[in-house]
């Protein structure tokens, strides 16, 4: 682990974030679930600046249930910061569902794959 | 040449800088009293940096830790204080209501160093820790 570099984890980590970006856009949570460890938790705030979240099956069941699919939806990995068995991540999306997002996702390498463990979000002002 | 200004339609009202510099003070103020509270070893004063909620994620020693931040307290209690920790705290991203910082850092309790990012939250206008994923370095 000297010097590393992380051509490899980069390009894993972009491929389980696309999976989210992906289940996102066609409003279908069988497809971004393999991103997710089955013990993530999703958290942000409400417009009364309240905690709201939990497990992860609560974004799959928005997902399925409030979301439509949004074929304009339009998704940036902004950042991605990794360090040995930790990373963490920054989806900007613009347009999906009427709502713009920026997500934060903490990640784990687990039995030699990347994992969502955490997310956090923030709802921008719609434009 | 155009003159250097926004196009028709492109309006300066969405020109504010949306995040305010004490936020940025506020998210490293929060990390600040978990690796104080690491280097006293006071699991109270890390516990004031973190949601109740928080959860924490990693490897230490090669076993795999994931699960309530209570875990965290718990290594704290067993482990006790760290009089030579070394920390580094960056704000690596920030938006007017979540955060990510990473933690660098070194000669924890049981001497060994780590990557942390912490991804915070601010509810009802105070910023709390609400994940922890964690790298810990081979000594």
């Amino acid at each position: 682990m000297d010097q590393p570099t992380y051509v490899e984890e980069y390009n894993a980590i972009v491929e389980v974030l696309n999976q989210y970006n992906e289940g996102g856009k066609q409003a279908r949570s069988n497809i971004m679930k393999p991103a997710f460890s089955e013990r993530a938790t999703i958290f942000g705030v409400d417009t009364a600046n309240k905690l709201t979240g939990g497990p992860i099956q609560g974004l799959f069941d928005t997902i399925d249930t409030a979301f439509r699919p949004s074929p304009n939806a339009r998704a940036a990995i902004a950042r991605i910061d990794v360090v040995g068995t930790a990373a963490s991540a920054r989806v900007d999306t613009d347009d999906i569902s009427g709502y713009r997002f920026t997500d934060f996702f903490n990640l784990l390498k687990v039995e030699g794959a990347w994992t969502v463990v955490s997310k956090i979000y923030h709802t921008h002002p719609s434009v | 040449m155009a003159p250097l200004r926004p196009l028709k339609g492109e309006t300066m009202s969405k020109n504010i800088k949306a995040v305010p510099t004490h936020d940025y003070d506020a998210v490293i103020a929060v990390a600040k009293k978990y690796v104080d509270g690491l280097r006293v070893g006071s699991a109270e004063s890390v516990a004031e940096a973190f949601h109740k909620d928080a959860v924490m994620y990693g490897f230490t020693n090669g076993e795999l830790l994931g699960g309530p931040i209570a875990n965290l307290f718990d290594f704290v209690k067993k482990n006790g204080n760290a009089p030579e920790i070394t920390t580094r705290l960056d704000v690596l991203a920030i938006t007017p209501t979540t955060a990510v910082l990473r933690v660098d850092m070194e000669k924890d309790a049981i001497g060994a160093d780590y990557n942390d990012y912490l991804t915070l939250i601010k509810i009802n206008g105070d910023w709390k820790v609400i994940a922890k994923v964690y790298h810990q370095f081979e000594g």
